[in-house]
């Protein structure tokens, strides 16, 4: 297996980061960039040349992460050679979010089951309900087959978010790329490092992933009095209170993180479902918290998978760099102290994470907020 | 910039305007960070009150609602135990059973009754009740399929009588027990009602023997009735004979009889009125029982005058009335009679120079209440049970003329009517003979009008 890294920014222009491989060799180009550098179609022309036989798979983000560092308004690719597995392809557009469940049914029934290892999966960040397309998967993987991945992001501005397979073209993507091969080790882990806080609250209104009332009170309201002055940057500022989910009949916590709000009606679209019954928290950031997550998803993806991997890819909620400001790249570094130093790091900061939720399941679901880490190495003859 | 750093330059600075332009990146960098941590600050100061606030908040409503439970608790504990007083208190069997039937609540005397041993009751498996209980009932089948006919209809209430194979018999009731209109089971009670249906079959058994009694009784006092009318009717005709024939004799043999013999003769004539008198009593007694008027109603403010009219009380009895008399329903003869007989004695055995009879009439309740009193000698009280039986006369025979009918006829007159006759006195001071009729009069049968007068 063999990887090479490249960044164009637009003082410095293509820059090459690191690498152990021949271009030419590679048959995925992961590409992790700003809206407006991937709008612009003479970057993608360019990397189409320096990975002639890569499909090109990606996203735009509200962050990149290359190295041990995060950026903004660059342009990340990694080109990936794998030299005893193999990769399929796939690709989706949404009619809406209603049709989340569908379009992973559609990706997966797409995938060759037989020989399948892995599957990685980039969404769009906003005409999606992330669980319903976990579960959409699942229903046709066979199961021993993981999905890891992440819903594309833009900045904090939550208006328009792009992913695509080898061209942007169509609006609300989805793309799967299946991992076949008996030399891939894959490790995956998700954790967050939040704190919940305040009383627990009911869910007494809320429609899928739209909520409208806890404790028979408008969400809203409830957002707007925490923000106080911040109330004006919603939904992004939103993202310094995810809400933590208890599910009826289960102890299992989920995170939730608004995506959209809605003045007439006063409701709020988070990135997950959010039903009716279950009990929710306010949620705030902490530092050192935080960066323990993001150092115990590293850890997480030793417990199954490769212990100093070749490459690990990192989906970080935009959340969190939205807490950590300039501390951002203090969360890479964590993960890299994890891993190791010869590990290839790339990556985006995302709207939504998807991963199983332990690293011994399979069945993967929505994260919000954490720090998602997929390693894959080729296990040496 | 950030106007914490601007100081910190000024301060520590000699020249702030002198800052190397490569600098500005880093510094901005910095004034960056010192907004972020003092948005972050105002931000978690914020959440930390309002959160604080919150808490407090759900704290006092929770401590509300711990008092709010601890007070339905105390009324759901104190309701429990009204309950199992109540269960343990009445004197029906009761057994409540869940929507499945299975058995959740039961007392002693539901256990007593039926016999189940405790440890199938505790095991509140209905099935092995059951079957502890059909062998003592007569009809099983018809137990079984009203249980299962309950359990297809819940929210039918029963009421049936089981009969079991020891003679005792049970009323069984049923009713749902609902909560928020939901059947969440049965509550069956039963009542051990062998007594009562013993009693009821014994009342009956002793009516018909009563009844067949009374038939009885009446044909033996019709034929007494009419044994007495015939005899002492066909008695009347010898005895006219004996007083003609003593006429004749103390008439055609006065001159031959000596005083003796005359005085002897004088004595069987008045023997004989006497015994006309009797067995006079006796027709009249009977003929009452015979013979029945229409009732009618009657002004006793004109029948009382005529009554004391007919009987011309000497000078010195005086009579009288109560003004207000009503107007009964009744037999006009038979009241007429009635009167007669307590007036006439009420003069015939007068001892004082001046005679006081009054005749009252009170209402209580549905009947009138009628008094006739005198000052007259009275009656001893030995003897006040007693007047009232024929042929019962208290004074010496030879003195007042009388033959112990007349207080006979009165009560029968009176019992006929639905009424009673007693007798209070002071001896001495008077008597006062009191009745009662009710003011509705109903055709009474021959049959109870017969029993009446049995006595």
């Amino acid at each position: 297996m063999k990887t090479i890294q490249k960044q164009w920014t637009e003082s410095h222009g293509w820059e090459c980061l690191a690498g152990n491989g021949a271009s030419k060799q590679a048959q995925l180009a992961l590409a992790f960039g700003d809206m407006s550098i991937l709008k612009q179609t003479a970057r993608l022309d360019e990397i189409r040349q320096s990975f002639p036989q890569a499909r090109l798979v990606g996203c735009s983000t509200g962050g990149e992460i290359v190295g041990d560092r995060v950026f903004d308004e660059s342009l990340a690719v990694t080109g990936i050679a794998f030299e005893h597995s193999t990769l399929q392809f796939a690709e989706t557009t949404l009619d809406s979010m209603a049709d989340s469940f569908r379009a992973g049914e559609r990706l997966a029934s797409t995938l060759d089951p037989d020989g399948l290892a892995h599957v990685l999966v980039l969404s769009d960040g906003l005409q999606i309900n992330g669980s319903a397309l976990a579960q959409g998967l699942h229903r046709h993987l066979p199961t021993h087959v993981a999905v890891t991945g992440g819903l594309a992001g833009d900045q904090a501005r939550f208006q328009k978010t792009l992913v695509f397979l080898d061209s942007p073209s169509q609006p609300h993507t989805v793309v799967a790329i299946g991992f076949y091969g008996d030399a891939l080790q894959i490790g995956y882990g998700s954790r967050g490092g939040w704190d919940s806080f305040g009383p627990d609250r009911l869910v007494t209104r809320a429609e899928a992933n739209v909520l409208y009332e806890l404790d028979g009170q408008s969400a809203l309201e409830l957002y707007r009095k925490y923000l106080g002055e911040q109330a004006k940057g919603l939904p992004a500022t939103g993202l310094l209170f995810p809400l933590s989910l208890r599910l009826e009949g289960s102890d299992q916590g989920l995170v939730r993180t608004v995506k959209a709000i809605n003045e007439e009606d006063g409701s709020m679209t988070f990135t997950g479902d959010i039903p009716e019954g279950s009990y929710s928290r306010l949620m705030k950031g902490n530092f050192e918290r935080l960066l323990d997550g993001a150092a115990e998803s590293a850890r997480e993806t030793q417990v199954t998978g490769p212990i100093e991997p070749h490459l690990a890819i990192l989906i970080s909620c935009v959340g969190r760099k939205l807490v950590l400001k300039q501390r951002i790249d203090e969360e890479v570094e964590r993960v890299r102290d994890a891993l190791g130093q010869d590990t290839i790091l790339t990556g985006f900061y995302s709207y939504g994470e998807i991963c199983p939720a332990e690293s011994t399941d399979k069945q993967a679901v929505l994260h919000n907020q954490t720090m998602t880490v997929t390693t894959i190495s080729e296990r040496l003859d | 910039m950030n106007k914490l750093l601007q100081r910190q330059i000024e301060k520590f600075l000699d020249d702030a305007k002198a800052v190397p332009r490569e600098m500005e990146p880093l510094l901005a960098a910095i004034s960056d960070a010192y907004d972020g941590f003092d948005a972050d600050r105002r931000l978690i100061e914020r959440s930390l009150d309002i959160s604080s606030a919150e808490l407090t908040a759900s704290n006092d409503k929770l401590r509300e609602e711990i008092q709010e439970r601890q007070t339905a608790e105390d009324e759901l504990r104190h309701t429990v135990s009204l309950l199992t007083a109540t269960l343990e208190s009445t004197a029906d069997g009761i057994l409540v059973v869940d929507g499945k039937g299975k058995i959740k609540d039961y007392n002693r005397r539901f256990a007593v009754m039926w016999q189940i041993p405790d440890a199938v009751l505790e095991s509140h498996d209905d099935d092995r009740a059951l079957a502890s209980v059909l062998s003592q009932l007569e009809d099983p089948n018809g137990f079984l399929a009203k249980v299962q006919e309950l359990y297809d209809t819940p929210t039918d209430e029963s009421f049936d009588i089981i009969h079991f194979r020891d003679g005792r018999v049970c009323e069984r009731y049923s009713k749902p027990q609902f909560i928020d209109n939901e059947v969440v089971g049965r509550v069956w009670s039963f009542r051990d009602i062998t007594q009562r249906v013993r009693a009821d079959q014994e009342q009956v058994r002793l009516v018909a023997e009563l009844e067949n009694s009374n038939r009885d009784l009446a044909n033996v006092n019709q034929e007494l009735n009419d044994f007495a009318y015939v005899v002492s009717h066909d008695l009347k005709a010898p005895l006219r004979g004996i007083r003609a024939l003593a006429d004749w004799i103390s008439t055609d043999y006065a001159d031959k009889l000596d005083g003796e013999g005359q005085e002897q003769l004088r004595l069987l004539v008045n023997r004989v009125d006497r015994m006309h008198d009797l067995i006079e009593g006796i027709l009249q007694y009977s003929r009452i029982g015979r013979i029945r008027d229409e009732i009618l109603p009657i002004d006793l403010r004109t029948l009382l005058p005529n009554v004391i009219d007919m009987l011309a009380p000497p000078e010195h009895i005086t009579i009288v009335t109560q003004e207000d008399l009503p107007v009964i329903q009744a037999e006009p003869t038979k009241i007429l009679q009635l009167f007669q007989n307590l007036l006439s004695n009420a003069i015939k055995y007068m001892d004082k120079t001046e005679g006081h009879i009054a005749v009252t009439c009170t209402e209580v309740d549905a009947s009138w209440r009628f008094s006739v009193s005198d000052n007259g000698p009275g009656i001893e009280e030995k003897h006040l049970q007693t007047v009232f039986q024929m042929f019962r006369t208290l004074t010496p025979r030879d003195g007042v003329e009388s033959t112990g009918v007349g207080l006979t006829i009165v009560k029968k007159i009176v019992e006929m009517h639905g009424g009673t006759v007693w007798v209070e006195s002071e001896p001495g001071q008077g008597s006062t003979f009191l009745f009662t009729m009710p003011k509705m009069q109903k055709e009474k049968t021959d049959a109870q009008l017969q029993t009446s007068t049995a006595c």
